[in-house]
């Protein structure tokens, strides 16, 4: 992401005002993006730790680090963009590899330029081992 | 004027037809909206076309099921009911199957025949491998996506698009069910 708004991608422009976290243990300070905050402990723990001061926050992609918040029972609100293709033969990076079972509640849908659909859920993760928990 | 054929398919969030574990028919999510428009949609004269694989799973689910069972609810029954071919070189007729006939023959060339010759709407539910070589083939006119609002990440099968070509997609209709259950409704084209 800081590459696309080095390089002047359209719509980078807010992003660089908004105050950003990344999570890495092999990047180090400073980092060219402004408004960046480099964090190398355990997602998970500082996210908890933000959520409990009242921070919100949201992330763009990031699958791995997402799929990690979701697991612990940390995400909110789950908000997926689904565009008009199917890609089986060029697809790449898959949201849900590794994901536990989810159970959602959708509060939110709309349809963008007539094709692109935008739906939002809240998400529950089903603990236990597959099979073992009641489905909501 | 060839039949339009609809490829109908009930999906996780996450691409998967089914799961196992112990989730239930629909994800345990329908509500009486689904219900009610899934009996709309199978109460318009139009014939069914199978794979011989979902075709034998749908009549052992029927056979082992009991009154309250999914497998009865009443569009499912209306879709049982209804005029049937069942694209297979095993199968043999008779079948235990009120309506339907079974074609031998590579379901490109089946179902190529059918939309010239059918008087009326072409659909098919489930059939994954056979729909997914009709797509390639450019026979599928409507795809149908039913979006159940869980992701099984652990417990999925069936992978609804494993396999596919590429497609690029337009977007005819889409409605919320019982709040939570989003209908999609695409013309697919192969993207080149």
């Amino acid at each position: 992401m800081s590459g696309f708004a080095a390089d002047g991608e359209p719509g980078t422009d807010a992003l660089a005002g908004m105050s950003k976290i990344v999570f890495s243990s092999t990047l180090t300070e400073p980092l060219s993006w402004p408004n960046t905050q480099l964090i190398t402990q355990n997602p998970v723990e500082a996210v908890r730790e933000m959520k409990d001061k009242g921070t919100s926050m949201r992330t763009l992609g990031s699958l791995t680090l997402c799929r990690s918040l979701l697991k612990a029972g940390l995400v909110d609100r789950f908000r997926v963009v689904v565009f008009p293709v199917i890609t089986g033969s060029t697809g790449s990076d898959r949201i849900y590899d590794g994901y536990p079972d989810v159970s959602l509640d959708m509060v939110g849908s709309r349809t963008f330029d007539d094709r692109i659909q935008l739906l939002e859920y809240v998400p529950t993760v089903l603990s236990g081992p597959p099979g073992t928990n009641p489905a909501r | 004027m060839t039949a339009t054929y609809t490829f109908d398919i009930f999906s996780s969030l996450d691409g998967y037809g089914a799961a196992g574990g112990n989730w239930t028919g629909y994800w345990g999510k329908q509500g009486p909206e689904l219900l009610d428009h899934r009996l709309a949609l199978y109460s318009e004269e139009q014939r069914m076309v199978f794979g011989a694989k979902t075709h034998r799973l749908f009549a052992e689910m029927l056979a082992s099921s009991t009154e309250e069972s999914e497998v009865r609810d009443p569009w499912v029954t209306r879709m049982w009911n209804m005029p049937a071919t069942v694209v297979s070189t095993t199968l043999q007729e008779p079948l235990d199957w009120p309506n339907a006939s079974v074609v031998s023959g590579d379901a490109v060339d089946v179902v190529a025949r059918l939309k010239e010759q059918s008087e009326v709407p072409l659909r098919s539910h489930g059939s994954l491998s056979m729909n997914r070589a009709l797509m390639a083939a450019g026979l599928v006119d409507r795809l149908q996506v039913t979006l159940f609002p869980v992701v099984t990440g652990q417990t999925g099968l069936d992978p609804i698009f494993q396999g596919a070509a590429d497609f690029d997609l337009e977007l005819i209709e889409h409605r919320t069910l019982d709040g939570h259950i989003q209908e999609l409704i695409y013309r697919p084209t192969l993207h080149v």
